[in-house]
Protein backbone atom coordinates (compact mmCIF):
# COMPACT_ATOMS: atom_id res chain seq x y z
CA UNK A 1 0.00 0.00 0.00
CA UNK A 2 2.78 2.36 1.01
CA UNK A 3 4.69 1.55 -2.16
CA UNK A 4 1.72 2.51 -4.32
CA UNK A 5 1.39 5.88 -2.63
CA UNK A 6 5.09 6.46 -3.08
CA UNK A 7 4.75 5.66 -6.76
CA UNK A 8 1.79 7.91 -7.52
CA UNK A 9 3.16 10.62 -5.28
CA UNK A 10 6.50 10.66 -7.05
CA UNK A 11 4.77 10.57 -10.43
CA UNK A 12 2.86 13.72 -9.46
CA UNK A 13 5.98 15.33 -8.01
CA UNK A 14 8.33 14.61 -10.88
CA UNK A 15 5.88 15.48 -13.65
CA UNK A 16 4.76 18.58 -11.77
CA UNK A 17 8.35 19.73 -11.46
CA UNK A 18 8.95 19.04 -15.15
CA UNK A 19 5.83 20.98 -16.03
CA UNK A 20 6.90 23.97 -13.97
CA UNK A 21 10.42 23.84 -15.39
CA UNK A 22 9.30 23.73 -19.02
CA UNK A 23 6.62 26.33 -18.27
CA UNK A 24 9.28 28.68 -16.91
CA UNK A 25 11.50 27.96 -19.90
CA UNK A 26 8.68 29.01 -22.18
CA UNK A 27 7.84 31.99 -19.99
CA UNK A 28 11.35 33.36 -19.65
CA UNK A 29 12.54 32.18 -23.04
CA UNK A 30 14.30 34.90 -25.00
CA UNK A 31 12.48 34.31 -28.23
CA UNK A 32 12.85 36.47 -31.30
CA UNK A 33 9.44 37.86 -30.47
CA UNK A 34 10.63 39.31 -27.16
CA UNK A 35 13.75 40.71 -28.81
CA UNK A 36 11.67 42.40 -31.46
CA UNK A 37 9.21 43.81 -28.95
CA UNK A 38 12.04 45.27 -26.86
CA UNK A 39 13.65 46.83 -29.93
CA UNK A 40 10.36 48.24 -31.17
CA UNK A 41 9.58 49.77 -27.79
CA UNK A 42 13.05 51.23 -27.54
CA UNK A 43 12.86 52.68 -31.05
CA UNK A 44 9.40 54.17 -30.69
CA UNK A 45 10.02 55.64 -27.25
CA UNK A 46 13.15 57.51 -28.17
CA UNK A 47 12.23 58.44 -31.70
CA UNK A 48 12.17 62.14 -32.47
CA UNK A 49 13.36 62.37 -36.02
CA UNK A 50 14.32 59.80 -38.59
CA UNK A 51 15.27 59.29 -42.21
CA UNK A 52 13.25 56.54 -43.79
CA UNK A 53 14.22 54.82 -46.98
CA UNK A 54 11.42 52.64 -48.25
CA UNK A 55 11.20 50.41 -51.29
CA UNK A 56 7.91 48.82 -52.23
CA UNK A 57 7.62 46.39 -55.10
CA UNK A 58 4.62 44.54 -56.47
CA UNK A 59 5.30 41.69 -58.85
CA UNK A 60 2.96 39.51 -60.85
CA UNK A 61 4.38 36.17 -61.96
CA UNK A 62 7.84 37.64 -61.56
CA UNK A 63 7.30 40.71 -63.74
CA UNK A 64 7.19 44.12 -62.16
CA UNK A 65 3.73 45.63 -61.81
CA UNK A 66 4.75 48.69 -59.91
CA UNK A 67 7.39 49.91 -57.58
CA UNK A 68 7.95 52.85 -55.34
CA UNK A 69 11.16 54.15 -53.91
CA UNK A 70 11.08 56.87 -51.39
CA UNK A 71 13.32 58.75 -49.06
CA UNK A 72 11.56 60.60 -46.32
CA UNK A 73 12.91 62.78 -43.58
CA UNK A 74 10.55 63.12 -40.70
CA UNK A 75 10.52 64.99 -37.45
CA UNK A 76 7.88 63.66 -35.14
CA UNK A 77 8.01 66.58 -32.73
CA UNK A 78 6.89 69.32 -35.09
CA UNK A 79 5.36 66.85 -37.54
CA UNK A 80 7.39 68.00 -40.49
CA UNK A 81 8.10 65.56 -43.30
CA UNK A 82 10.01 66.08 -46.51
CA UNK A 83 11.16 63.71 -49.14
CA UNK A 84 11.02 62.31 -52.62
CA UNK A 85 8.99 59.45 -53.97
CA UNK A 86 9.71 57.70 -57.24
CA UNK A 87 6.88 55.64 -58.57
CA UNK A 88 7.42 53.32 -61.46
CA UNK A 89 4.87 51.12 -63.06
CA UNK A 90 3.49 49.99 -66.36
CA UNK A 91 2.44 53.58 -67.11
CA UNK A 92 5.99 54.88 -66.77
CA UNK A 93 7.71 56.45 -63.84
CA UNK A 94 7.22 59.66 -61.95
CA UNK A 95 9.20 61.61 -59.42
CA UNK A 96 7.41 63.44 -56.67
CA UNK A 97 8.75 65.86 -54.12
CA UNK A 98 6.69 66.34 -51.05
CA UNK A 99 6.82 68.50 -48.02
CA UNK A 100 4.48 68.18 -45.12
CA UNK A 101 4.36 70.83 -42.45
CA UNK A 102 1.97 71.18 -39.56
CA UNK A 103 -0.23 73.55 -41.55
CA UNK A 104 -0.48 71.61 -44.77
CA UNK A 105 1.08 69.49 -47.44
CA UNK A 106 2.90 70.46 -50.63
CA UNK A 107 3.50 68.22 -53.64
CA UNK A 108 5.44 68.82 -56.78
CA UNK A 109 5.94 66.48 -59.67
CA UNK A 110 9.19 66.56 -61.64
CA UNK A 111 7.29 67.02 -64.89
CA UNK A 112 5.65 70.32 -64.00
CA UNK A 113 6.45 73.50 -62.12
CA UNK A 114 3.18 73.62 -60.22
CA UNK A 115 3.18 73.16 -56.50
CA UNK A 116 0.03 71.58 -55.16
CA UNK A 117 -0.89 72.72 -51.70
CA UNK A 118 -3.41 71.11 -49.45
CA UNK A 119 -4.32 72.72 -46.19
CA UNK A 120 -5.76 70.44 -43.60
CA UNK A 121 -5.40 71.94 -40.21
CA UNK A 122 -8.36 70.19 -38.68
CA UNK A 123 -7.36 66.80 -39.91
CA UNK A 124 -3.88 67.23 -38.53
CA UNK A 125 -5.22 67.92 -35.09
CA UNK A 126 -7.18 64.76 -35.23
CA UNK A 127 -4.15 62.85 -36.35
CA UNK A 128 -2.10 64.32 -33.59
CA UNK A 129 -4.56 63.20 -30.98
CA UNK A 130 -4.70 59.77 -32.47
CA UNK A 131 -0.97 59.55 -32.46
CA UNK A 132 -0.56 60.50 -28.83
CA UNK A 133 -3.07 57.86 -28.06
CA UNK A 134 -1.05 55.32 -29.93
CA UNK A 135 2.15 56.30 -28.19
CA UNK A 136 0.53 55.77 -24.86
CA UNK A 137 -0.60 52.38 -25.97
CA UNK A 138 2.99 51.30 -26.30
CA UNK A 139 3.47 51.66 -22.61
CA UNK A 140 0.22 50.00 -21.74
CA UNK A 141 1.04 46.56 -20.47
CA UNK A 142 -2.58 45.42 -20.65
CA UNK A 143 -2.64 45.88 -24.40
CA UNK A 144 0.69 44.17 -24.63
CA UNK A 145 -0.79 41.16 -22.83
CA UNK A 146 -3.68 41.08 -25.29
CA UNK A 147 -1.34 41.25 -28.27
CA UNK A 148 0.83 38.52 -26.75
CA UNK A 149 -2.23 36.32 -26.33
CA UNK A 150 -3.40 36.96 -29.87
CA UNK A 151 -0.04 36.04 -31.30
CA UNK A 152 -0.04 32.95 -29.14
CA UNK A 153 1.96 30.08 -30.52
CA UNK A 154 3.15 32.10 -33.51
CA UNK A 155 5.71 33.78 -31.31
CA UNK A 156 7.64 30.54 -31.18
CA UNK A 157 8.17 30.74 -34.92
CA UNK A 158 10.07 34.00 -34.70
CA UNK A 159 13.79 33.38 -34.70
CA UNK A 160 16.57 35.68 -33.64
CA UNK A 161 20.24 35.41 -34.48
CA UNK A 162 22.87 37.68 -33.05
CA UNK A 163 25.84 38.68 -35.16
CA UNK A 164 29.36 39.28 -33.88
CA UNK A 165 28.92 43.05 -33.71
CA UNK A 166 25.87 42.71 -31.47
CA UNK A 167 23.24 43.40 -34.12
CA UNK A 168 20.34 41.02 -34.33
CA UNK A 169 18.51 39.54 -37.24
CA UNK A 170 14.93 38.64 -36.37
CA UNK A 171 12.80 36.78 -38.85
CA UNK A 172 9.48 35.05 -39.24
CA UNK A 173 8.69 32.72 -42.10
CA UNK A 174 5.20 31.30 -42.48
CA UNK A 175 3.94 28.91 -45.14
CA UNK A 176 0.34 28.58 -46.13
CA UNK A 177 -0.36 25.75 -43.69
CA UNK A 178 0.98 27.74 -40.75
CA UNK A 179 -0.95 30.90 -41.44
CA UNK A 180 -3.92 31.04 -39.06
CA UNK A 181 -7.23 30.30 -40.76
CA UNK A 182 -8.56 33.73 -39.79
CA UNK A 183 -5.74 35.53 -41.58
CA UNK A 184 -6.01 33.17 -44.52
CA UNK A 185 -9.72 33.92 -44.80
CA UNK A 186 -8.96 37.64 -44.98
CA UNK A 187 -6.99 37.28 -48.22
CA UNK A 188 -10.05 36.75 -50.46
CA UNK A 189 -11.82 39.62 -48.65
CA UNK A 190 -9.00 42.00 -49.51
CA UNK A 191 -9.05 41.01 -53.17
CA UNK A 192 -12.80 41.24 -53.35
CA UNK A 193 -12.58 44.75 -51.96
CA UNK A 194 -9.93 45.66 -54.55
CA UNK A 195 -11.96 44.42 -57.48
CA UNK A 196 -15.08 46.21 -56.22
CA UNK A 197 -13.08 49.39 -55.94
CA UNK A 198 -11.66 49.10 -59.45
CA UNK A 199 -15.16 48.66 -60.83
CA UNK A 200 -16.31 51.78 -59.08
CA UNK A 201 -13.34 53.73 -60.39
CA UNK A 202 -14.05 52.53 -63.89
CA UNK A 203 -17.48 54.06 -63.66
CA UNK A 204 -16.04 57.34 -62.51
CA UNK A 205 -13.27 57.33 -65.08
CA UNK A 206 -15.68 56.95 -67.96
CA UNK A 207 -17.53 60.03 -66.74
CA UNK A 208 -14.69 62.51 -66.63
CA UNK A 209 -11.23 62.47 -68.10
CA UNK A 210 -8.73 61.88 -65.39
CA UNK A 211 -6.41 64.71 -64.66
CA UNK A 212 -3.05 63.06 -64.37
CA UNK A 213 -1.42 66.26 -63.25
CA UNK A 214 -3.06 66.06 -59.90
CA UNK A 215 -0.66 64.14 -57.73
CA UNK A 216 -3.36 62.14 -56.03
CA UNK A 217 -4.64 60.78 -59.28
CA UNK A 218 -1.13 60.14 -60.36
CA UNK A 219 -0.49 58.15 -57.23
CA UNK A 220 -3.58 56.12 -57.79
CA UNK A 221 -2.94 55.38 -61.42
CA UNK A 222 0.72 54.62 -61.56
CA UNK A 223 0.99 52.79 -58.30
CA UNK A 224 -1.01 49.93 -59.70
CA UNK A 225 -4.15 49.33 -61.58
CA UNK A 226 -6.40 47.32 -59.33
CA UNK A 227 -7.77 45.46 -62.32
CA UNK A 228 -4.36 43.91 -62.94
CA UNK A 229 -4.43 42.05 -59.69
CA UNK A 230 -8.12 41.28 -59.43
CA UNK A 231 -7.86 37.62 -58.53
CA UNK A 232 -11.23 36.00 -58.24
CA UNK A 233 -10.69 32.33 -57.60
CA UNK A 234 -8.55 30.29 -55.30
CA UNK A 235 -7.03 33.28 -53.58
CA UNK A 236 -4.61 32.21 -50.91
CA UNK A 237 -1.69 33.55 -48.97
CA UNK A 238 1.16 31.30 -49.88
CA UNK A 239 3.82 32.70 -47.63
CA UNK A 240 4.59 35.56 -45.32
CA UNK A 241 8.13 36.56 -44.55
CA UNK A 242 9.17 39.17 -42.05
CA UNK A 243 12.70 40.20 -41.37
CA UNK A 244 14.09 42.87 -39.12
CA UNK A 245 17.60 44.03 -38.36
CA UNK A 246 18.20 45.50 -34.93
CA UNK A 247 21.41 47.40 -34.34
CA UNK A 248 23.58 47.00 -31.21
CA UNK A 249 21.86 50.03 -29.64
CA UNK A 250 18.65 47.99 -29.81
CA UNK A 251 17.05 50.17 -32.45
CA UNK A 252 15.29 48.80 -35.48
CA UNK A 253 17.39 49.54 -38.50
CA UNK A 254 15.72 47.66 -41.23
CA UNK A 255 12.38 46.04 -41.70
CA UNK A 256 11.50 43.79 -44.61
CA UNK A 257 8.14 42.31 -45.35
CA UNK A 258 7.21 39.94 -48.16
CA UNK A 259 3.87 38.39 -48.86
CA UNK A 260 2.97 36.05 -51.70
CA UNK A 261 -0.54 35.42 -52.94
CA UNK A 262 -1.63 32.81 -55.40
CA UNK A 263 -4.89 32.70 -57.25
CA UNK A 264 -6.64 32.82 -60.58
CA UNK A 265 -8.17 35.79 -62.36
CA UNK A 266 -11.53 35.86 -64.09
CA UNK A 267 -10.03 34.27 -67.21
CA UNK A 268 -8.68 31.33 -65.26
CA UNK A 269 -5.04 32.34 -65.58
CA UNK A 270 -3.10 31.64 -62.43
CA UNK A 271 -1.11 34.42 -60.86
CA UNK A 272 1.53 34.61 -58.21
CA UNK A 273 1.57 38.06 -56.71
CA UNK A 274 4.47 39.12 -54.59
CA UNK A 275 4.42 42.28 -52.58
CA UNK A 276 7.54 43.31 -50.76
CA UNK A 277 8.40 46.24 -48.62
CA UNK A 278 11.87 47.14 -47.47
CA UNK A 279 12.18 49.96 -44.97
CA UNK A 280 15.47 51.25 -43.70
CA UNK A 281 15.74 53.69 -40.85
CA UNK A 282 18.81 55.85 -40.47
CA UNK A 283 19.99 59.05 -38.82
CA UNK A 284 17.78 58.45 -35.82
CA UNK A 285 17.17 61.70 -33.93
CA UNK A 286 19.66 63.58 -36.13
CA UNK A 287 17.40 64.25 -39.12
CA UNK A 288 16.16 67.70 -40.08
CA UNK A 289 13.40 67.74 -42.71
CA UNK A 290 13.78 70.23 -45.58
CA UNK A 291 11.35 73.08 -45.81
CA UNK A 292 10.07 74.85 -48.90
CA UNK A 293 9.44 78.49 -49.56
CA UNK A 294 6.45 78.88 -51.85
CA UNK A 295 6.96 82.60 -52.50
CA UNK A 296 6.99 83.38 -56.22
CA UNK A 297 6.14 79.87 -57.29
CA UNK A 298 3.14 78.55 -59.18
CA UNK A 299 0.78 77.23 -56.54
CA UNK A 300 -2.50 75.40 -56.91
CA UNK A 301 -4.75 74.68 -53.99
CA UNK A 302 -6.14 71.16 -53.83
CA UNK A 303 -9.58 70.68 -52.37
CA UNK A 304 -10.35 67.60 -50.42
CA UNK A 305 -12.75 65.93 -52.81
CA UNK A 306 -12.77 62.61 -51.03
CA UNK A 307 -15.23 63.60 -48.41
CA UNK A 308 -18.40 62.82 -50.26
CA UNK A 309 -17.23 59.51 -51.49
CA UNK A 310 -17.27 57.62 -48.27
CA UNK A 311 -20.96 58.11 -47.95
CA UNK A 312 -22.16 56.97 -51.34
CA UNK B 1 -3.04 -6.97 -16.27
CA UNK B 2 -5.95 -9.07 -17.54
CA UNK B 3 -8.28 -6.77 -15.72
CA UNK B 4 -7.01 -3.79 -17.65
CA UNK B 5 -7.51 -5.38 -21.08
CA UNK B 6 -10.97 -6.57 -20.18
CA UNK B 7 -11.86 -3.22 -18.63
CA UNK B 8 -10.54 -1.38 -21.66
CA UNK B 9 -12.66 -3.49 -24.02
CA UNK B 10 -15.62 -2.98 -21.74
CA UNK B 11 -15.23 0.80 -21.71
CA UNK B 12 -14.88 0.95 -25.48
CA UNK B 13 -18.01 -1.10 -25.95
CA UNK B 14 -19.88 1.09 -23.48
CA UNK B 15 -18.77 4.15 -25.42
CA UNK B 16 -20.12 2.72 -28.65
CA UNK B 17 -23.40 1.79 -27.00
CA UNK B 18 -23.90 5.35 -25.83
CA UNK B 19 -25.93 7.08 -28.50
CA UNK B 20 -24.25 10.44 -27.99
CA UNK B 21 -20.83 9.10 -28.98
CA UNK B 22 -22.14 7.77 -32.27
CA UNK B 23 -24.17 10.93 -32.74
CA UNK B 24 -21.10 13.10 -32.16
CA UNK B 25 -19.07 11.08 -34.67
CA UNK B 26 -21.87 11.33 -37.23
CA UNK B 27 -22.07 15.10 -36.84
CA UNK B 28 -18.29 15.41 -37.05
CA UNK B 29 -18.39 13.84 -40.51
CA UNK B 30 -20.58 16.69 -41.67
CA UNK B 31 -18.72 19.52 -39.99
CA UNK B 32 -16.00 19.98 -42.66
CA UNK B 33 -18.74 19.83 -45.29
CA UNK B 34 -20.91 22.31 -43.39
CA UNK B 35 -17.99 24.70 -43.11
CA UNK B 36 -17.44 24.57 -46.86
CA UNK B 37 -21.15 25.26 -47.41
CA UNK B 38 -20.92 28.14 -44.95
CA UNK B 39 -17.97 29.67 -46.77
CA UNK B 40 -19.81 29.33 -50.04
CA UNK B 41 -22.92 31.05 -48.75
CA UNK B 42 -20.79 33.84 -47.27
CA UNK B 43 -19.10 34.37 -50.61
CA UNK B 44 -20.80 37.74 -51.32
CA UNK B 45 -19.41 39.08 -48.05
CA UNK B 46 -16.12 37.30 -47.68
CA UNK B 47 -15.11 36.57 -51.21
CA UNK B 48 -14.23 33.04 -52.16
CA UNK B 49 -12.56 31.02 -49.47
CA UNK B 50 -10.26 28.51 -51.04
CA UNK B 51 -10.31 24.85 -50.21
CA UNK B 52 -6.70 23.89 -50.75
CA UNK B 53 -4.48 20.99 -49.73
CA UNK B 54 -3.89 22.81 -46.45
CA UNK B 55 -7.59 22.59 -45.59
CA UNK B 56 -7.10 19.65 -43.15
CA UNK B 57 -4.56 21.69 -41.17
CA UNK B 58 -6.56 24.92 -41.28
CA UNK B 59 -9.64 23.14 -40.01
CA UNK B 60 -7.61 21.46 -37.27
CA UNK B 61 -7.69 24.80 -35.47
CA UNK B 62 -11.47 24.68 -35.26
CA UNK B 63 -11.46 21.02 -34.27
CA UNK B 64 -8.97 21.42 -31.44
CA UNK B 65 -10.49 24.59 -30.01
CA UNK B 66 -14.19 23.69 -30.06
CA UNK B 67 -15.11 20.29 -31.33
CA UNK B 68 -12.76 17.89 -29.58
CA UNK B 69 -12.85 19.62 -26.16
CA UNK B 70 -16.66 19.46 -26.25
CA UNK B 71 -16.47 15.80 -27.15
CA UNK B 72 -14.04 15.27 -24.28
CA UNK B 73 -16.30 16.92 -21.71
CA UNK B 74 -19.26 14.83 -22.83
CA UNK B 75 -17.32 11.57 -22.66
CA UNK B 76 -15.60 12.34 -19.36
CA UNK B 77 -18.96 13.27 -17.84
CA UNK B 78 -20.22 9.84 -18.83
CA UNK B 79 -17.08 7.99 -17.75
CA UNK B 80 -16.81 9.35 -14.22
CA UNK B 81 -19.61 11.45 -12.63
CA UNK B 82 -22.37 9.63 -14.50
CA UNK B 83 -21.08 6.24 -13.36
CA UNK B 84 -20.89 7.46 -9.78
CA UNK B 85 -24.40 8.87 -9.75
CA UNK B 86 -25.97 5.85 -11.43
CA UNK B 87 -23.92 3.55 -9.15
CA UNK B 88 -22.55 1.51 -12.04
CA UNK B 89 -19.00 2.27 -10.97
CA UNK B 90 -19.60 0.17 -7.86
CA UNK B 91 -20.61 -2.74 -10.07
CA UNK B 92 -17.56 -2.34 -12.23
CA UNK B 93 -15.28 -2.35 -9.19
CA UNK B 94 -16.82 -5.61 -7.96
CA UNK B 95 -15.19 -7.33 -10.90
CA UNK B 96 -11.66 -8.69 -10.57
CA UNK B 97 -10.05 -5.40 -11.51
CA UNK B 98 -7.98 -3.03 -9.44
CA UNK B 99 -8.94 0.62 -9.11
CA UNK B 100 -5.87 1.51 -11.10
CA UNK B 101 -6.98 -0.91 -13.83
CA UNK B 102 -10.48 0.55 -13.96
CA UNK B 103 -9.10 4.10 -14.02
CA UNK B 104 -6.53 3.41 -16.74
CA UNK B 105 -9.08 1.49 -18.82
CA UNK B 106 -11.30 4.56 -18.87
CA UNK B 107 -8.45 6.88 -19.73
CA UNK B 108 -7.14 4.64 -22.51
CA UNK B 109 -10.61 4.28 -24.00
CA UNK B 110 -10.86 8.07 -23.97
CA UNK B 111 -7.56 8.27 -25.84
CA UNK B 112 -8.78 5.83 -28.46
CA UNK B 113 -11.98 7.82 -28.90
CA UNK B 114 -10.04 11.09 -29.38
CA UNK B 115 -7.72 9.40 -31.84
CA UNK B 116 -10.63 7.97 -33.80
CA UNK B 117 -12.39 11.33 -33.92
CA UNK B 118 -9.24 13.10 -35.13
CA UNK B 119 -8.65 10.42 -37.73
CA UNK B 120 -12.22 10.76 -38.95
CA UNK B 121 -12.04 14.55 -39.14
CA UNK B 122 -8.67 14.41 -40.92
CA UNK B 123 -9.95 11.91 -43.45
CA UNK B 124 -13.12 13.87 -44.19
CA UNK B 125 -11.20 17.15 -44.56
CA UNK B 126 -8.74 15.51 -46.92
CA UNK B 127 -11.59 14.10 -48.98
CA UNK B 128 -13.20 17.55 -49.02
CA UNK B 129 -10.03 18.93 -50.51
CA UNK B 130 -9.95 16.20 -53.16
CA UNK B 131 -13.56 16.84 -54.15
CA UNK B 132 -14.03 20.61 -53.71
CA UNK B 133 -10.42 21.78 -53.75
CA UNK B 134 -9.08 24.22 -56.30
CA UNK B 135 -6.33 22.51 -58.24
CA UNK B 136 -2.86 23.92 -58.25
CA UNK B 137 -3.07 25.81 -54.99
CA UNK B 138 -0.01 24.94 -52.96
CA UNK B 139 0.61 21.67 -51.30
CA UNK B 140 1.49 20.16 -47.98
CA UNK B 141 3.48 17.03 -47.47
CA UNK B 142 1.70 14.08 -45.95
CA UNK B 143 4.37 13.68 -43.30
CA UNK B 144 3.86 17.24 -42.07
CA UNK B 145 0.13 16.63 -41.93
CA UNK B 146 0.65 13.47 -39.92
CA UNK B 147 2.96 15.25 -37.49
CA UNK B 148 0.40 18.01 -36.97
CA UNK B 149 -2.37 15.52 -36.24
CA UNK B 150 -0.23 13.48 -33.86
CA UNK B 151 0.75 16.66 -32.00
CA UNK B 152 -2.90 17.69 -31.86
CA UNK B 153 -3.77 14.25 -30.47
CA UNK B 154 -1.17 14.55 -27.71
CA UNK B 155 -2.37 17.97 -26.62
CA UNK B 156 -6.00 16.80 -26.64
CA UNK B 157 -5.20 13.72 -24.59
CA UNK B 158 -3.31 15.88 -22.14
CA UNK B 159 -6.31 18.19 -21.91
CA UNK B 160 -8.41 15.09 -21.27
CA UNK B 161 -6.17 14.18 -18.31
CA UNK B 162 -6.74 17.61 -16.75
CA UNK B 163 -10.51 17.26 -16.99
CA UNK B 164 -10.49 13.63 -15.82
CA UNK B 165 -8.74 14.91 -12.71
CA UNK B 166 -11.39 17.60 -12.23
CA UNK B 167 -14.21 15.12 -12.86
CA UNK B 168 -13.28 13.28 -9.64
CA UNK B 169 -14.85 16.10 -7.63
CA UNK B 170 -18.26 15.77 -9.27
CA UNK B 171 -21.13 13.46 -8.61
CA UNK B 172 -23.42 14.68 -11.35
CA UNK B 173 -22.72 14.68 -15.08
CA UNK B 174 -24.59 17.92 -15.75
CA UNK B 175 -22.69 19.82 -13.06
CA UNK B 176 -19.37 18.64 -14.41
CA UNK B 177 -20.32 19.51 -17.98
CA UNK B 178 -21.27 23.10 -17.16
CA UNK B 179 -18.29 23.56 -14.89
CA UNK B 180 -15.78 22.17 -17.38
CA UNK B 181 -17.06 24.35 -20.21
CA UNK B 182 -16.79 27.41 -17.96
CA UNK B 183 -13.30 26.46 -16.79
CA UNK B 184 -12.18 25.82 -20.36
CA UNK B 185 -13.53 29.18 -21.56
CA UNK B 186 -11.95 30.86 -18.55
CA UNK B 187 -8.50 29.40 -19.15
CA UNK B 188 -8.82 30.33 -22.81
CA UNK B 189 -9.59 33.94 -21.90
CA UNK B 190 -7.07 34.27 -19.06
CA UNK B 191 -3.99 34.91 -21.27
CA UNK B 192 -5.69 38.13 -22.38
CA UNK B 193 -5.55 39.44 -18.82
CA UNK B 194 -2.60 37.70 -17.22
CA UNK B 195 0.81 37.80 -18.74
CA UNK B 196 2.63 34.50 -18.66
CA UNK B 197 -0.46 32.46 -17.92
CA UNK B 198 -0.29 30.73 -21.28
CA UNK B 199 3.17 29.33 -20.50
CA UNK B 200 1.73 27.25 -17.66
CA UNK B 201 -1.66 26.34 -19.01
CA UNK B 202 -2.29 23.20 -21.02
CA UNK B 203 -5.34 24.81 -22.60
CA UNK B 204 -2.99 27.18 -24.45
CA UNK B 205 -1.50 24.19 -26.20
CA UNK B 206 -4.54 23.41 -28.35
CA UNK B 207 -2.88 25.16 -31.29
CA UNK B 208 0.46 23.60 -30.46
CA UNK B 209 0.46 21.39 -33.57
CA UNK B 210 1.24 24.39 -35.79
CA UNK B 211 4.79 24.42 -34.44
CA UNK B 212 5.37 21.04 -36.04
CA UNK B 213 4.62 22.45 -39.47
CA UNK B 214 7.36 25.06 -39.40
CA UNK B 215 10.89 24.80 -40.63
CA UNK B 216 12.30 27.53 -38.47
CA UNK B 217 11.40 26.11 -35.06
CA UNK B 218 14.38 25.09 -32.99
CA UNK B 219 14.51 21.52 -31.72
CA UNK B 220 14.82 22.81 -28.16
CA UNK B 221 11.45 24.56 -28.42
CA UNK B 222 9.74 21.48 -29.76
CA UNK B 223 11.39 19.41 -27.00
CA UNK B 224 10.28 21.72 -24.16
CA UNK B 225 6.79 21.84 -25.65
CA UNK B 226 6.59 18.06 -25.84
CA UNK B 227 7.92 17.63 -22.30
CA UNK B 228 5.34 20.13 -21.05
CA UNK B 229 2.45 18.38 -22.75
CA UNK B 230 3.57 14.92 -21.64
CA UNK B 231 4.42 15.88 -18.07
CA UNK B 232 1.09 17.63 -17.70
CA UNK B 233 -0.59 14.48 -18.97
CA UNK B 234 1.23 12.33 -16.40
CA UNK B 235 0.71 14.76 -13.55
CA UNK B 236 -3.04 15.21 -13.95
CA UNK B 237 -3.45 11.50 -14.63
CA UNK B 238 -1.65 10.63 -11.39
CA UNK B 239 -3.45 13.35 -9.42
CA UNK B 240 -6.76 12.14 -10.76
CA UNK B 241 -5.86 8.62 -9.72
CA UNK B 242 -5.14 9.74 -6.16
CA UNK B 243 -8.64 11.21 -5.94
CA UNK B 244 -10.21 8.22 -7.72
CA UNK B 245 -8.49 5.83 -5.31
CA UNK B 246 -9.92 7.57 -2.23
CA UNK B 247 -13.38 7.97 -3.66
CA UNK B 248 -16.29 6.35 -1.82
CA UNK B 249 -18.53 4.73 -4.38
Amino acid sequence: MKKKWLLTGSAVGISGALMLATGFTAFAGTSGYEDYKAALKNTVQNLQSVTVQADAVLKDNGSLLSGAQSTLKANLKNEAVSGTVKISGKAGSQNLNLYSQPDGQVWKSDTSDTYYVKQDKAEKDEQKQGKEHKDEAWFNSQEETVIDALIGNLKNEITSTTANDGSKNISLQLDSAQIPAVVQALAPVAFKHLSDQSQREDLQDSGAKVQLNNPENLFKHSLFNAKDIALTEGVQIQSIHLNAVVNPANEIQRQQFDITFTGKDAQGVSHTLTASLDVQLSALNTTTPDTIDLNGKKVQQVQDHHEGRHHD
Amino acid sequence: MDGLTAGFKNELQLMIYRKKTIFFFAISVFIPLLLIALFHSLQPVLGLFTVSPTYPVQMLEIYTIFLIPLFLFLEIADLFPQEVSSRTLKLALLRPITRLGAYMAKFLALGVAIGALLLLLGTVSTLCNLIFGTSGTGSIDAFGLLKAYVAAFLSMWSLAALFVCMAQFFRSAGGFLVFSILIYAGTKAAPYFLQGFSSFSITSYTGWYSLWLGHSISVAKLATGSVFVLSSLVMFLALGYIFFERKEV
